[in-house]
């Protein structure tokens, strides 16, 4: 790119850029969201558990949640919470919505249906859990792509 | 995005409008990923920060991490208003200088 970038030249040159980053957030993307898919479901499944090891599956769970953000960070040299790019934000924040649900979902069940054993409920919590985190995580993924193009 | 177009000569400049660039992309990019990705040295890598922070457009951040201090760089709100109105008004030039179509253009 010239000195003096024409608007044309200059465009270009920051889609360049923000491509650099995505491409560089979607290299191992797979592996982050399969490992975050597994911490979602051990948190959303731990809650069909008693106390306090439903609490023990909620703090490991945010604990483990932080280590990987921090691993990725270091990973790409960029930071980028789910929420903060304006479009892939609202995916994440629906995300946040239905693991809330399924969560006061599973304490209902507990409640309401003690005939179904503890170990079905996890497995199945869990599975659903696993199953909403990694699509759920894939959708932002393909959100904030589409954002890196459009300049905003 | 709505913004109201407005040229800014600070981040015009290529290296600067890669930088603010990469930093609209995320909350914080780490300065070694920065230096890579628009290929300069760090010194004129800190050349172009310290002109962006003059303007307030951007953040640093130190952090220690296994013995080694890595700076982070962040664009302000001011940054991220001044980059997105910048944008817009680049794309409004590129727009009135894209050539016309065959066709549509003044006839005569």
């Amino acid at each position: 790119m010239s000195e003096d970038p024409t608007p044309a030249e200059a465009l270009e040159a920051i889609a360049r850029s923000r491509r650099a980053v995505h491409d560089r957030v979607a290299t191992g993307g797979w592996r982050y969201d399969l490992t975050y898919a597994a911490i979602m479901a051990g948190m959303v499944g731990g809650q069909a558990l008693e106390i306090p090891f439903n609490v023990f599956a909620s703090t490991f769970g945010v604990l483990a949640l932080a280590v990987i953000f921090q691993h990725e960070s270091r990973r790409t040299g960029l930071r980028i919470t789910g929420v903060s790019p304006r479009r892939a934000r609202w995916v994440a924040i629906a995300m946040g919505l239905v693991f809330a649900a399924v969560m006061l979902g599973i304490v209902y069940l507990r409640r309401t249906a003690s005939d179904v054993p503890v170990a079905l409920i996890v497995a199945v919590a869990a599975g659903i859990a696993f199953v909403l985190a990694l699509v759920g995580s894939r959708v932002w993924r393909r959100v904030y792509r589409a954002e890196m193009g459009t300049g905003e | 995005m709505n913004r109201v177009p407005r040229f800014d000569p600070v981040i015009h400049a290529p290296g600067r409008l890669q930088i603010c660039a990469i930093l609209s992309a995320a909350d914080e990019a780490e300065f070694a990923m920065v230096r890579d990705a628009i290929a300069v040295s760090d010194s004129v890598l800190s050349k172009h920060l310290k002109q962006l922070e003059e303007a307030s457009y951007i953040k640093l951040r130190k952090q220690a991490h296994a013995g080694r201090q890595r700076t982070w760089l962040a664009l302000t709100p001011a940054g991220r208003e001044a980059f997105a109105a910048h944008v817009a008004e680049l794309t409004r030039l590129a727009a009135m200088t894209a050539p016309t179509p065959l066709g549509q253009g003044f006839s005569g």
